[in-house]
C-alpha cells in the first residue's frame, strides 16, 4: 500500500454505487479501494463484545500508519454497551454472522441512509485508504438527479464532520462523457439498481430529459432467479452449504446444509445475489440480434455448478433469461408485482425526444455506454442493433469504453483525472467558501 | 504543493468574492486557460481570412491551450490529415461550400473537437473538460463537430451537417 507521507498531498475520489463503493487517490488509474456498498449491523445484545471494526472511526480515531482495528477496538470498549455492532468492507460482510442485517445507503441512487453512508466513508479513511480526511481534498461522484438538499448535506458532512480542506461534487454522467472524450454525449449507465439515460451538453446535464428505469443488474439477477426457479432448481447460497459431494449432471445434489440460525432476510438475499452474480458472469449472454428461440437454440450450451453441487447445462435459457432487458415480452414478473413496460431503447428514444431538436443527432451519434451491467456479453452490440432498428436512417454510434475496468469504474476514473489536474485547483469548493456560504455553496457547481 | 496550500489557506486568488460565484453555476471543467497567441491566430483567420485552418493543442504541462498549426492554403483533406491518429486536438476550419439555394459559394467557421478512440483516457478527459474555455474565446463559430474517427470528420459528414443546418 502506498503511504502518502510528508508534504505530498493529493485529492481523493469517492464513488458510492448501488453495489460497489470505489475509493482512491486522484491521478491513479484505478480505485485502490473497491468494496461492497452494503453496511452490516447486529443489534446490541449487551454481553458480547466483539471488535467493533468501525465504531468511532472518525478523523480523531485514526492512528497514522497505525493499526486502525486496534483503534476501533479501543473506541468500542469505551462506548456505551447499547451501540449496535457495525460491519463494513468485504472481509466483514461476506462472513455469515447470526443476526447480521445488511443495508444500502442509497435509494434510487441518492443517499437515503446517512448513517450507512458515514460508515462507508469512515471505512474509506480508516481502513481502505488509511488517509487523514483533513489532508485531502475530496471529489464525490453523484448521480445527475441528486437533489439540492442531498448535495447540501454532502457538503455539510464533508466539511463539518470530516473537515476536508476542499470538496467537489462531480456528476457521474459528465465524468463518464468527458472520460470518453466527449463534451456532449448521451450517457447510458447500466448499473446495479437501474439503467439511466442522461444527456450531457457541453458539460451540463439536461436534467429535464433524464430517463431511468430499474433495468439494471438487480433486475437481471431477479430474472435469472425466476428462470431457475421455474426450471425447478433449488437455489442454496454458498454460506448455507457445509460440504458437498460431486454428482452427475442433472442428478439431485448431495450436500450437507450448514447450521445458520437467525440468518436475516437481507443476508440471505446477499448470499443469493453472489450465486446469481456468478451465474451471470459465466453463463448469461445477451442475444446480439433480435432474439428468436429457433436460432438461439442452436448456440452452444454452458454448464454451471451451483454451490450445493447440483449442475446442469444451460442452452436457450442463457439468452432468454436476460431478454427482458430489451424486450418486455420476455420479462418474468413475480405474482402481484408490477411488470416493467419499458426498455433501454425506449428510455433512449424518450430522452432524446425531450432534447432540443438540434441536439438529437448529436446525442444519438455520441452514446457513451458505461456501468457494470453493460459488461454482460452482447450488451453493446444489442443496444446498437435495437437503436438501429428503432431509428432507421439515423447515424447511431455506441461508444463502449475499452476495458471492463474502464466501464465498471468510468465515473471514478474521470474524477481521478480531473481532481489530479493542477489547473482544477480553482474549481474546488474551499473550506473558506463553505464557511462563508454554508451548505448552499453547492449551488456553485452545476 | 503550493496550490493546495492556496485552497487550504484561503489566499486571495483562490477565493473569488461571494457575489461573483453565487449567481452562476459552473459546469464541470478543467480550469485550463487559453494562450493569447491561439486566440490571435483565430482572429486573423476570421477577420483577415489569413488561414484556411488552425489547430490547437494542450501545452505539455496541461495548463494552457496553445496554437498547434496555422495553415494558409489547404484542401479539406489536408486538414483531416493534420489530425494525429492517437492524440486529441481542437481545430477551426473555414469551410466553403456551394449553397443549395443557388446563391453560390458560402463559408462557415467550424470548430472541431478531435478525440480519437485510441487516444489516452487522460487526454480525452482533459480535452473534453477544457473545450468550453477555448470555445468561449472564439466568436463567430457556426457549429461544432465532435469527432472520434475519420468518418465523423469526413467532408461528406460535415457538409451534410452544415447544409442540414442552413436549410
Amino acid at each position: 500500500m502506498v503511504v502518502f507521507g510528508g508534504d505530498e498531498v493529493s485529492a481523493l475520489v469517492l464513488d458510492v454505487g448501488s453495489r460497489l463503493t470505489k475509493a482512491g487517490y486522484a491521478g491513479e488509474d484505478m480505485p485502490k479501494g473497491v468494496f461492497s456498498s452494503l453496511v452490516g449491523t447486529i443489534p446490541a445484545s449487551g454481553a458480547d463484545m466483539d471488535v467493533d471494526v468501525d465504531a468511532g472511526a472518525g478523523p480523531r480515531a485514526i492512528r497514522q500508519g497505525g493499526d486502525a482495528a486496534a483503534g476501533g477496538a479501543a473506541a468500542a470498549a469505551s462506548a456505551p454497551a447499547a451501540k449496535p455492532r457495525r460491519f463494513v468492507g468485504d472481509t466483514e460482510i461476506f462472513r455469515w454472522r447470526e443476526g447480521l442485517e445488511l443495508r444500502s445507503p442509497l435509494e434510487d441512487g441518492v443517499v437515503s441512509d446517512w448513517d450507512a453512508l458515514e460508515a462507508l466513508w469512515d471505512h474509506v479513511y480508516a481502513r481502505a485508504l488509511r488517509a487523514e480526511p483533513t489532508e485531502h481534498p475530496l471529489l464525490f461522484c453523484e448521480p445527475s438527479w441528486n437533489p439540492r438538499e442531498k448535495r447540501e448535506k454532502l457538503c455539510e458532512l464533508a466539511f463539518e464532520k470530516y473537515q476536508v480542506p476542499a470538496f467537489y461534487l462531480g456528476r457521474s454522467a459528465v465524468l463518464s462523457a468527458f472520460a470518453a472524450g466527449k463534451p456532449s454525449a448521451l450517457v447510458v449507465d447500466s448499473g446495479a439498481a437501474f439503467t439511466s439515460v442522461v444527456p450531457v451538453y457541453d458539460g451540463y446535464v439536461l436534467k429535464k430529459a433524464i430517463r431511468r428505469a430499474p433495468l439494471g443488474g438487480d433486475f437481471v439477477s431477479d430474472q435469472i432467479r425466476m428462470t431457475l426457479e421455474n426450471l425447478g432448481v433449488e437455489l442454496v447460497p454458498q454460506f448455507m452449504v457445509a460440504s458437498k459431494m460431486p454428482v452427475d449432471p442433472q442428478a439431485p445434489p448431495s450436500f450437507v446444509r450448514a447450521e445458520r440460525p437467525n440468518t436475516t432476510k437481507s443476508f440471505t438475499e446477499f448470499g443469493m445475489e453472489q450465486l446469481l452474480q456468478e451465474f451471470k458472469e459465466t453463463i448469461v449472454q445477451i442475444a446480439e440480434s433480435r432474439f428468436d428461440e429457433k436460432s438461439y437454440r442452436k448456440r452452444p450450451q454452458r454448464s454451471f455448478e451451483f454451490p450445493n453441487g447440483f449442475n446442469r447445462p444451460f442452452g436457450l435459457d442463457r439468452f432468454k433469461c436476460v431478454e427482458g432487458l430489451f424486450n418486455p415480452q420476455y420479462a418474468l414478473t413475480r405474482p402481484g408485482a408490477e411488470p416493467i413496460q419499458t426498455t433501454i431503447t425506449r428510455l433512449i428514444a424518450e430522452c432524446t425526444g425531450e432534447c432540443d431538436f438540434d441536439l438529437r443527432s448529436t446525442m444519438i451519434n455520441n452514446i457513451v455506454l458505461t456501468g457494470g451491467n453493460s459488461l454482460l456479453p452482447g450488451f453493446a452490440d444489442r443496444l446498437y442493433t435495437e437503436l438501429h432498428l428503432a431509428l432507421p436512417g439515423a447515424r447511431v454510434k455506441v461508444h463502449a469504453a475499452g476495458g471492463p475496468l474502464e466501464r465498471r469504474f468510468g465515473p471514478w476514473i474521470g474524477g481521478s483525472i480531473l481532481a489530479s489536474l493542477g489547473s482544477f485547483h480553482q474549481l474546488w469548493i474551499s473550506k473558506q467558501q463553505y464557511e462563508e456560504m454554508g451548505p448552499s455553496v453547492e449551488k456553485r457547481i452545476h | 504543493m503550493a496550490w493546495i496550500m492556496g485552497v487550504l489557506g484561503g489566499q486571495k486568488r483562490f477565493s473569488p468574492p461571494a457575489t461573483s460565484f453565487s449567481a452562476q453555476q459552473h459546469p464541470m471543467s478543467s480550469g485550463v486557460t487559453v494562450n493569447d497567441t491561439a486566440v490571435e491566430a483565430y482572429q486573423e483567420l476570421k477577420l483577415k481570412k489569413k488561414f484556411r485552418f488552425i489547430t490547437f493543442k494542450m501545452s505539455d504541462d496541461s495548463k494552457q491551450i496553445i496554437l498547434d498549426k496555422k495553415v494558409e492554403k489547404a484542401e479539406y483533406d489536408e486538414f483531416v490529415a493534420s489530425l494525429p491518429p492517437t492524440e486529441c486536438r481542437y481545430g477551426v476550419y473555414d469551410f466553403v461550400y456551394e449553397s443549395l439555394s443557388s446563391e453560390g459559394q458560402r463559408n462557415k467557421l467550424l470548430f472541431y473537437v478531435w478525440s480519437p478512440d485510441s487516444a489516452k483516457i487522460k487526454q480525452k478527459m482533459l480535452y473534453a473538460a477544457s473545450k468550453d474555455a477555448l470555445r468561449k474565446k472564439l466568436d463567430g463559430i457556426y457549429t461544432e463537430i465532435q469527432c472520434t474517427d475519420l468518418s465523423e470528420v469526413s467532408h461528406e459528414t460535415v457538409l451534410d451537417k452544415v447544409t442540414r443546418m442552413t436549410s
